[in-house]
């Protein structure tokens, strides 16, 4: 349906598949070119203007800018998306407990509601700024530049941007980051690169989190590996467990090399 | 939870009522948008939000259409073009996964018809 001019498309406009559908989803395709009758007499003198215009610019416009201070202090900062419950936060307490000696480390939590991550972080000795999205399901470069504008993160420090637990919507939204984290786990499934492929085309580093669970898990690593690859042929994966304590040096180790570069 | 379909509503609104406040022009009649199948934007989604967010705008009664941009790589391996469907699909020539997306990415206000 199109609600927008009010015609019926009764058609499929979900896209709607069977399994091992492989058709264009011509009926998902209709474009919306109907004639609809308009007695507006001005439209003889109506001309068309070419706007060419990134609907995402001005948050993209933004994120430039926020990258642009990154650069200027030298901070090295990351984006880590996943979808709820993959270890995000773990993940980050666990850094911060290795680094904060080395790293003066900033953490900007975005959720939808409430500050029970960022309880966690500060607790965890690192400085924290809770983000709040309210109803909205990804954070905005905007929030972002606000939130940076508060804490003020001083130079060569490590800045680590939680993004709201979903792996749809943030993928769209460049926040500035110098690198994007996609924290997937084991107990998630070896297709969430196929199922979400926006989030793993548009990542640098695939952290596999819960590799303790692999032996209680229907996970077959390669077959993740593989489609992770036919997704995103750049992306590189650290398996580790937060719980096990296990690889997470080589993600210690991934950080470190990027913030002294 | 609200979709980022809504907030992408809301920017198509902004960035037309932008234009035309710095423009000559009294009136929209349509609003062209290039949304491309792998720009991750769910054109019905959209569709479904805009009613809301073009209230009292300068597009509230202006047709919008939407000119879909299928998905096209770049086979890495044997160099050729092929339609893609999925982000991971395959080159259906050598089999190979490497690609670089050359179309389907795109999401911008084409064209607006206005007087």
């Amino acid at each position: 349906m199109c609600d927008t001019c009010g015609c019926q498309d009764e058609n499929n406009k979900y896209g709607i598949k069977f399994p091992g559908d492989k058709t264009h989803n011509e009926a998902n395709i209709h474009d919306h070119y109907h004639e609809h009758e308009h007695d507006d007499e001005h439209h003889h003198h109506a001309k068309k203007i070419r706007l060419e215009k990134d609907i995402l610019s001005s948050n993209n416009l933004l994120a430039e800018r926020v990258r642009g201070y990154f650069e200027s202090r030298k901070i090295f900062a990351i984006n880590m998306v996943s979808s709820p419950g993959s270890g995000k936060t773990s993940v980050i307490k666990a850094t911060i407990d290795e680094l904060k000696s080395k790293l003066k480390i900033y953490v900007i939590e975005g959720d939808q509601q409430g500050t029970l991550d960022a309880d966690i972080i500060k607790q965890a000795g690192a400085e924290v700024i809770q983000i709040n999205t309210g109803d909205g399901c990804h954070l905005s470069a905007e929030m972002v530049y606000d939130a940076l504008k508060k804490i003020d993160p001083q130079s060569g420090s490590l800045v680590i941007i939680e993004n709201v637990g979903n792996l749809v919507c943030p993928a769209m939204f460049d926040l500035g980051e110098s690198k994007r984290v996609v924290v997937s786990s084991v107990s998630e499934g070896d297709n969430k690169p196929l199922k979400y492929p926006n989030m793993f085309l548009s990542s640098d580093l695939c952290i596999l989190n819960k590799m303790d669970l692999l032996n209680y898990c229907d996970f077959d690593l390669s077959l993740f590996k593989d489609n992770i690859r036919r997704v995103n042929h750049h992306l590189e994966v650290i398996e580790l467990s937060v719980r096990g304590k296990s690889n997470l040096k080589a993600w210690f180790d991934w950080l470190l090399k990027n913030v002294n570069p | 939870m609200i979709m980022h379909e809504l907030s992408i509503a809301l920017e198509i609104v902004d960035q037309i009522s932008e234009y035309f406040e710095t423009s000559e022009l009294s009136k929209v009649f349509e609003v062209e948008i290039d949304i491309g199948e792998l720009s991750g934007v769910d054109k019905d989604n959209l569709s479904f939000m805009l009613p809301f967010a073009v209230k009292g705008s300068v597009i509230e009664n202006s047709i919008i259409r939407f000119n879909v941009i299928k998905g096209k790589a770049n086979c890495l391996s044997c160099h050729s073009d092929y339609d893609i469907l999925e982000i991971y699909d395959v080159c259906p020539f050598c089999h190979n996964f490497e690609k670089q997306i050359i179309q389907g990415k795109e999401f911008k206000i084409s064209t607006i018809l206005a007087d």
